[in-house]
């Protein structure tokens, strides 16, 4: 019985050559589609997840409370990691990752110099805690130490080819203490929340992890719960120790006592974050690389199911549309003795039979596209990927419940003939067909409809992201990448000589760019109760003018002053301290490296403020910044090691030349190696280009579908409708009249589409901009766009096949059987 | 008013050709009622659709009120076609979607008759074939004879100089088909020429004059009365 549908549904398929082609066609375009999709989806939902034990191991968060307002950090402060393990019984193992985004590290191994630009510095707990397989050394021996590394293995590759690096020598550059490998560990997997290539003992980090510190945030710090431990209990925990350790540091720092400090609205809430959950959910302050996003990818899984659940309309349409021409068959078969069950059977086996062909199909495609796929997405898949079982047994599983969606209506609806009517040739389903299949016409074209203006919102913000004058200015600055290799007076003198180049115009130094994120910092006006913490950026006296920054009032640093002591604030800084005249005002820090003397706290003087300028993408509000000039910070948070040049837009490849050449008389080791800022800028925004080039595809790829069935149905509908053609041909019709007729239902149909669409991209579309601190305002042109773009496709569809009908002689169209 | 020269309709049927129409010559004075017989196949309603300019002559010349339709272009002829001829057809060919009044509202809508003489003239329409009671009845909902009836009405509802009919009750049983025949004869007397495509000998009475066609040409052009006589 199963080889006679089976040979039957493929006699069909050949019979009906046009049908076939246009539902496999739209069938396998947009299981394609829903491949791709899900093989990224499935991707961002791997992240982590390669950590057997992933599911007792929790990421620490803080929630910095300040009166009136908070923000929420992926780092807390160093010595919570230890405390937890100690005073929380269910905590099993601690572990503290040290990252600082934006640099490079510099170093020799024997004359050879190299640079890393993935490095992390990690408790010695971390191969007891994360599932990195240690493929040399003693995983509990590693990273016991001060100065010892473990490296990954291609990183062990690079560095030290074929030999054992085991026991193998790193000098840092700037640094006495040579760095020793003491193991070698896999890589870390593309779907990890964080990468490094050189991992360093946190021991190393110096004397500052020796100082107990419950106030200033910078290490990641991750605890495993033991087995069936709930986080919540874990969490109610935190504010007693908070309580324990902090009150303490408040008091001396604040001079109030924690609880007269909370009330006033200050506070510490520390909470638990599922490592499994961090690259989706968590888009703290500092995380160690972009985060992914839940809304993102469920995006995408609604446009994969969208185009997917188009081309089952498709199917579903044409399926009912010509049920009248198959109405005979039925009836035939029904008077022959077959029951309703076996003909829905026959049906339905014919539209899992489309949508397996289809599947075969669009394996091909996903395979053939996947490189194209990675370039849009920004994703590495390779063909493994698509050949993995679980993702074979995912779209087999697609392929039939494709088949069941589309197969299943045309089958209910077609084996409900009545044989004597069907036979009589009167079909009473028609009209309630029709109801249907305009029904599906008008979701597809919402659906349409919907993405388009989708689209064209994504593709607005992201201009005007690119375009949004930031506060400085980001075209024609080149930043030196590698210029921490300089001590202090060779940089001096390397930036007094690259003033001098033609086309250089002016030189500045810092320790980060804007984008690439600053350390944290808090400051106290002298007076106030709160420390108003914010973002720090070390800088020598030329950058603020190197960067176009705008001053709002009183200086920059400058030679003619002796500025060690001095700050310059932006203006959310001197908002949020409550100064309203700040230049002048004292200001004091509690962080470590801004009070060289222990125990002695230093006062800074504001000598100027800048004008708010975005330091971080648009996403996220302009906070308060401090500038620290580059003499004073001598520790820690590094020195201003990066240098950026702004030069004339004229002939940059020589100012680049002489730049290198200037380089390559002051340092021979490291190479000369730049980037230009605009480019670095556009970076983050990877994931509004990721999703703007996702959205634009899948948008037209939706649109083709869709047009594809109402090609079809226009077709059939002409097809359908050749005698009333004929007819009103013979009483006068031209043939604009024809395909005006024919063309006016459709166009109604997409009409009520765009009507269902609008306040649903509408809503749709406010919810997604509130993603940006800074988005456009609503605005009515896309949708007025987006409306005629759909009609205008859709009558461009309906009318070819309509010009067809109507040039047809109704001489033809008459004939009588 | 009808002047047919030499016309010559072909099919091409791979390297040979399908002779439909050969060298027909015919001409029909205004106010005619002309009766088309001949066998299945012997180029009956080719003929009727080449005079209702709905297909056209490979060869020949068609001149309609001294007009060279065989030269005109598809608008031109549509133009004519639309102004000057009706059709009524076997098989009713009303459209099942419109009532009654749509269906015979049709053909003035593409004259670009204003709605309000739209109205009156259908109006006018149904009240003279009797169906005012049907008018907002679907097309399914009518028996054959009724049906046929407002086939008729919509032939006419432009005012044609000439109406063409093919086996107009060739669906119909008699007392049907009669009522449908005197009401040709009635319009015929009010000075419409009409062409009929008939096997039935009961309708050639109907018409003044009989051509016979036998596999594509002319067999006898006849008086109906000389028509009568030859085939009794």
């Amino acid at each position: 019985m199963l080889t006679n549908y089976i040979k039957l549904a493929w006699r069909n398929l050949i019979r009906n050559k046009n049908y076939s082609i246009i539902n496999i066609v739209g069938l396998t375009i947009g299981l394609a589609c829903f491949m791709l999709i899900m093989l990224y989806v499935n991707h961002e939902w791997s992240y982590d997840k390669f950590h057997g034990d992933g599911d007792q191991i929790y990421r620490v968060g803080l929630e910095r409370k300040y009166p009136g307002r908070s923000r929420s950090y992926a780092i807390i402060p160093h010595s919570y990691g230890e405390a937890i393990k100690e005073e929380i019984s269910s905590v099993e193992e601690s572990c503290r990752l040290f990252f600082f985004g934006g640099n490079n590290f510099q170093f020799k191994i024997e004359d050879q110099s190299y640079e890393e630009s993935s490095f992390m510095w990690s408790d010695s707990t971390f191969f007891k805690l994360f599932d990195i397989t240690l493929l040399q050394g003693d995983p509990s021996q590693v990273l016991n130490l001060p100065n010892q590394v473990v490296l990954t293995e291609s990183a062990a590759r690079k560095y030290f080819g074929q030999s054992d690096p085991l026991g193998k020598t790193i000098l840092p550059l700037n640094q006495n203490q040579p760095l020793v490998v003491s193991g070698v560990c896999d890589d870390i997997p593309e779907n990890s929340h964080f990468k490094f290539n050189i991992l360093i003992s946190s021991s190393s980090l110096g004397p500052f992890l020796q100082q107990p510190n419950y106030l200033s945030f910078s290490a990641y710090t991750y605890i495993k719960l033991t087995e069936n431990t709930d986080p919540e209990v874990v969490e109610r925990q935190f504010p007693d120790l908070v309580v324990k350790y902090a009150s303490g540091q408040v008091l001396n720092h604040f001079g109030v006592n924690y609880e007269e400090y909370q009330a006033q609205g200050n506070g510490y809430r520390y909470f638990l974050q599922p490592l499994y959950d961090i690259h989706l959910t968590s888009n703290l302050e500092a995380e160690m690389r972009v985060p992914g996003s839940k809304s993102r990818v469920y995006f995408f899984c609604i446009i994969a199911f969208m185009i997917l659940i188009i081309a089952c309309i498709n199917f579903m349409n044409l399926a009912t549309a010509r049920s009248a021409g198959r109405g005979r068959e039925v009836g035939i078969r029904k008077t022959l003795g077959s029951n309703r069950l076996s003909i829905g059977a026959q049906f339905l086996m014919e539209a899992i039979l489309i949508s397996l062909c289809a599947t075969v199909l669009a394996w091909g495609v996903t395979s053939t596209v996947l490189p194209y796929f990675n370039t849009l997405a920004g994703k590495q898949f390779i063909l493994q990927d698509v050949l993995q079982g679980r993702f074979i047994s995912m779209v087999i599983v697609v392929a039939l419940l494709t088949g069941l969606l589309a197969g299943l209506y045309p089958a209910l609806s077609l084996s409900s003939f009545k044989p004597v009517e069907v036979m009589r040739g009167q079909l009473i389903h028609s009209r309630q067909g029709r109801s249907v299949r305009n029904g599906l016409v008008i979701f597809q074209f919402s659906i349409s409809v919907f993405l388009i203006v989708a689209s064209l919102f994504v593709y607005q913000q992201w201009l005007f992201t690119q375009n949004k004058s930031l506060g400085f200015e980001k075209d024609g600055v080149i930043n030196l990448n590698t210029t921490g290799a300089l001590d202090r007076i060779e940089s001096e003198s390397f930036k007094n000589e690259l003033l001098r180049l033609p086309n250089v115009i002016a030189v500045g130094g810092c320790n980060s760019q804007p984008g690439q994120g600053y350390f944290g910092i808090s400051f106290k006006a002298n007076g106030a109760n709160e420390m108003t913490t914010g973002s720090g950026l070390i800088v020598d006296e030329g950058y603020i003018e190197c960067m176009d920054m705008e001053m709002v009032t009183g200086r920059s640093f400058s030679k003619s002053f002796m500025d060690t002591l001095s700050l310059v604030i932006n203006e959310s800084a001197a908002r949020e301290m409550g100064l309203e005249d700040p230049v002048g005002k004292r200001v004091t820090s509690s962080d470590n490296f801004l009070n060289t003397v222990p125990g002695e706290v230093n006062n800074y003087t504001i000598v100027g403020v800048v004008k708010d300028f975005h330091f971080q993408s648009l996403h996220h509000k302009i906070s308060p910044l401090f500038f620290v000039h580059n003499q004073r910070s001598l520790l820690g948070a590094g020195i201003d090691n990066q240098i950026s040049v702004r030069i004339s837009s004229e002939d940059v490849e020589s100012t680049l030349a002489s730049m290198g050449s200037l380089w390559r008389s002051m340092e021979s080791e490291v190479p000369f190696s730049f980037t230009f800022m605009d480019q670095e800028w556009a970076n983050l925004y990877e994931k509004e280009i990721t999703t703007r080039r996702v959205s634009s595809l899948f948008t037209i790829i939706a649109i083709f579908i869709a047009c594809l069935g109402l090609l079809a149905l226009a077709a059939f509908t002409a097809e359908q409708k050749m005698k009333e053609i004929g007819v009103r041909k013979v009483l006068g019709a031209s043939s604009l009249d024809i395909v005006t007729m024919l063309s006016r239902n459709f166009l109604k149909l997409v009409i009520v589409s765009i009507l269902i669409a609008t306040p649903l991209a509408w809503y749709a579309i406010k919810q997604w901009l509130t993603n940006f601190a800074y988005s456009i305002p609503m605005q009515i042109w896309p949708f007025i766009i987006g409306a005629f773009l759909a009609l205008f496709i859709a009558f461009l569809t309906v009318s070819i096949q309509s010009y067809r009908a109507a040039r047809i002689s109704p001489i033809h169209a008459l004939k009588d059987e | 008013m009808i002047s047919l020269k030499n016309i010559e309709r072909f099919y091409n049927q791979g390297l040979q050709k399908a002779w439909v129409l050969r060298d027909i010559s015919i001409d029909i004075e205004e106010g005619s009622f002309v009766t088309i017989m001949g066998p299945s196949g012997s180029g009956k309603t080719t003929l009727l659709n080449i005079i209702g300019m709905l297909d056209q002559p490979n060869n020949g010349e068609y001149y309609f009120f001294d007009e060279p339709v065989h030269k005109f272009r598809e608008r031109k002829r549509t133009e004519l076609h639309k102004h000057y001829i009706g059709f009524i057809f076997q098989a009713y060919h009303l459209i099942d979607d419109l009532t009654v009044y749509e269906n015979i509202e049709t053909p003035l809508l593409y004259k670009n008759v204003p709605r309000s003489q739209r109205r009156a003239i259908v109006a006018d329409i149904l009240d003279r074939f009797n169906i005012v009671a049907k008018k907002d009845l679907f097309p399914h909902q009518l028996s054959g004879g009724q049906q046929q009836l407002v086939g008729v009405a919509r032939a006419v509802v432009g005012k044609p100089k000439l109406l063409l009919a093919d086996e107009p009750t060739g669906n119909l049983h008699s007392t049907q088909g009669k009522i449908i025949m005197d009401t040709l004869a009635e319009l015929h007397k009010e000075g419409i020429t009409i062409i009929q495509v008939t096997h039935d000998e009961n309708n050639i009475k109907y018409g003044d004059r009989v051509i016979e066609l036998w596999d594509g040409f002319i067999k006898n052009d006849l008086k109906t009365a000389e028509a009568l006589s030859a085939s009794q």
